[in-house]
């Protein structure tokens, strides 16, 4: 009796063994390495998708094939793209390694980011540590480029991995973007790329967002450093080249090692003026200096590098105030510090009206290796 | 049962937190948004405020009968016939209490780690060796317990990791802006997120230490769990901003997955079934105190914990398990914990001071 009791416990085990209800074969699967989306231009209604899919087939004696090929399909959102994508390739598609989305800047525009995401945010396979971009010009036309050997994705991981290192773009991915544009009370910033002349692909900046659309203005990306700075968001030191290039003569070059940012919201409860000052400090050495052995003190340097410099933060200001994107996450700010004050102004008219006065300070401690 | 070795202190502590770490602290950023949104975090540690006085009022109880086990002790204060129809409801509220943490938790398995898989192989496996740890005695479920405490240290470990997401502190800013009366709403929100305190009445004449201690014990599993309520809370708060939690149906696994490292991915799926193995385990100990009402012989025992397990299982089976009637039986077995974890405690208590009943040390 025991040991019938055992037998047939161990097959109602065995039979229930989870495993195998969720299983999937490797070689069945196609798994994609980049998305794009951009605007079908025979019919401006639809979104047309792209996909590059990473093909696996073992070639015996533990070898594997790899082959990666590009999918288009095109329908009226992404989850009529998704079904037709899975008619379009031969196995299981998985996208839960899909290590960047690029979307078009025409797309971008015209139809609200978070209808595009939203299915890869709710799907339990959905990456959602992959990179976003956006493009100009068509975003297919860079996921089908052919650099090199390994697929286009991993070459523009690797571009945006060290572009953050270096601070010159935020730290952008799916989850970011998500939960920026379904914040209210902040916007997004994204990489901004583009197909160059020599097929290659190149970083032009960030693409500022305003809620669900993008502004079309882009930060250069001096600029979003610059931005960067203000939004006190550094996790590491950065090292970062400012170059004042206003005179040839007079350039030089600072790595920056150490920011901090101090900002003070002010609110003039009379008039409803609302004034926000970011004081950024900026600590660090000499790279290069024309006309080297220096002539110049330090100080002198710094006042030279803090006058660009905040000169350069108010054009910064100037323009996400213009495309009315609040990186800066000023209304955070606001209702954080003043809860009721947006209960009886509207923030676009607020927005409108801030003003913003950026004090950038460089710190120059040391001169490197020359005097 | 009383045969067995006593339960030691720390026994008790980590039997006590792993019982009351349930579901519900996984849900609750979601659901407390709903309320007290960013001063959910205030509703907590009233929640757990409020637990701390009702277990001082269990402590209360039991201390009068330090040897009798609750489903004498009901009896001892009431009368046979009373006695036999409060048991019966306790009883019937510990059956529910396992199929619903049954169902949660394989409605969870299902949704986030095996879609494929259907409910019926999920909750038996999990039930499976529920079952077979039931059918021993106490003192090795409580060893159990203790090795398997091991998993919270790695939830506390891998949550320290979310901190390299980005952080907006502002998130909680400014406090108590949500009114008073929402801050009420969310503690009894929070108040469910905290069950499981009520095994205490069922382990107080099993443990080895009576009196004080045992209160100190207790008091401190109460801290410590409302302690990680609230900071696990907290952190899903600064990390994912309010509209996203309101969309998310569990915040705390949902802010795990965006972690990202060169040698690993996705820790929201290594954080949920480690955070499952305490909770599907608190199973046991429902299951074994509802079959050890009637008899306390051993061998008996383990019939009804066969017959228990086959009842869970087959009211499992029979739940549908769409979002809306599970919400439902939330709701059912919602009321009738407010009578056995509340009601019937005082009612004894009460009694218990009005006939001046109290065990005689013999």
């Amino acid at each position: 009796m025991k040991k019938f009791t055992i037998v047939v416990s161990c097959i109602f085990i065995l039979l229930s063994m989870t495993g195998c209800w969720d299983q999937t074969n490797l070689n069945k699967k196609r798994i994609i390495n980049g998305i794009s989306f951009d605007i079908d231009e025979q019919n401006p209604e639809n979104i047309q998708g792209a996909v590059r899919e990473l093909n696996l087939r073992g070639s015996g004696g533990g070898q594997f094939d790899l082959s990666d090929e590009i999918i288009e399909a095109d329908g009226v959102s992404v989850s009529k793209i998704n079904n037709e994508l899975v008619n379009k390739i031969s196995g299981d598609m998985d996208i839960s390694k899909a290590f960047l989305v690029l979307v078009g800047e025409d797309l971008a525009k015209q139809e609200s980011i978070s209808s595009l995401f939203e299915p890869i945010v709710r799907s339990k396979q959905g990456y959602l540590t992959s990179k976003v971009a956006i493009t100009k010009g068509k975003a297919s036309e860079i996921l089908s480029l052919q650099i090199s050997k390994s697929p286009i994705a991993f070459y523009i991981l690797n571009l945006f991995e060290n572009a953050e290192k270096e601070t010159h773009i935020p730290k952008a991915n799916t989850f970011t973007l998500w939960s920026e544009v379904v914040d209210k009370e902040k916007d997004a910033m994204i990489p901004y790329i583009q197909k160059s002349d020599l097929n290659r692909v190149e970083l032009l900046g960030t693409a500022l967002f305003k809620n669900d659309y993008y502004t079309g203005e882009v930060l250069s990306i001096d600029q979003t450093s610059l931005a960067l700075f203000m939004q006190g968001k550094i996790e590491k030191p950065p090292v970062m080249k400012i170059t004042n290039d206003n005179e040839k003569t007079d350039e030089f070059s600072v790595f920056v090692e150490k920011v901090k940012q101090k900002s003070d919201l002010t609110v003039d409860k009379s008039s409803g003026k609302v004034q926000l000052t970011i004081k950024v400090d900026l600590y660090g050495r000499l790279q290069s200096l024309a006309g080297s052995p220096k002539k110049v003190t330090n100080q002198e340097l710094d006042k030279k590098a803090s006058t660009f410099l905040t000169e350069n933060a108010k054009e910064v200001t100037e323009i996400i105030k213009e495309a009315q994107s609040d990186i800066l996450a000023i209304q955070k700010q606001l209702n954080s510090k003043y809860p009721d004050f947006l209960k009886n102004h509207e923030w676009e008219k607020v927005y409108k009206e801030i003003e913003i006065t950026p004090d950038v300070n460089m710190h120059i401690q040391s001169s490197s290796n020359l005097k | 049962m009383s045969a067995a070795e006593p339960i030691t202190k720390s026994q008790l502590f980590l039997l006590l937190i792993q019982v009351q770490i349930g579901f519900g602290i996984l849900y609750l950023p979601n659901t407390l948004q709903q309320t007290a949104k960013s001063d959910g975090w205030i509703s907590i540690i009233l929640a757990g405020c409020t637990v701390q006085l009702v277990i001082v009022l269990y402590w209360l109880l039991l201390r009068r009968f330090p040897s009798l086990s609750y489903f004498e002790l009901t009896k001892k204060i009431l009368g046979a016939h009373l006695g036999y129809i409060f048991n019966v409801i306790i009883y019937i509220y510990l059956i529910l209490t396992s199929t619903y943490i049954l169902i949660a938790s394989s409605k969870l398995v299902k949704n986030v780690l095996l879609t494929f898989s259907p409910h019926w192989a999920i909750g038996f496996l999990l039930l499976a060796v529920c079952i077979y740890l039931c059918s021993s005695n106490l003192q090795i479920i409580v060893r159990v317990f203790t090795i398997l405490s091991v998993s919270i240290m790695f939830v506390i470990l891998l949550s320290f990791l979310s901190f390299s997401l980005p952080i907006e502190v502002m998130n909680l800013t400014p406090v108590g802006s949500s009114g008073m009366s929402n801050i009420i709403k969310g503690l009894k929100e929070s108040l469910l997120a905290l069950y499981g305190f009520e095994i205490i009445l069922f382990l107080y004449s099993s443990a080895r230490h009576k009196g004080k201690t045992f209160l100190k014990v207790i008091t401190f599993s109460n801290i410590f769990v409302v302690a990680i309520t609230v900071y696990l809370t907290v952190i899903a708060f600064v990390i994912l901003n309010p509209a996203m939690i309101n969309q998310l149906k569990l915040p705390i696994v949902y802010m795990f997955r965006p972690l990202h490292f060169t040698m690993i991915d996705r820790i929201d799926l290594i954080f949920l079934p480690l955070w499952s193995i305490p909770v599907v385990m608190s199973i046991v100990v429902y299951i074994y105190f509802a079959s050890h009402w009637k008899t306390t012989a051993p061998k008996k025992n383990n019939y009804f914990v066969y017959i228990n397990g086959a009842i869970v299982y087959v009211l499992f089976l029979l739940a549908s398990k769409s979002d809306q009637s599970f919400e439902l039986y939330a709701k059912y077995l919602n009321s009738i914990s407010y009578v056995v974890i509340f009601m019937i405690p005082f009612i004894l208590l009460l009694f218990s001071y009005i006939l001046k009943k109290k065990e005689h040390p013999s």
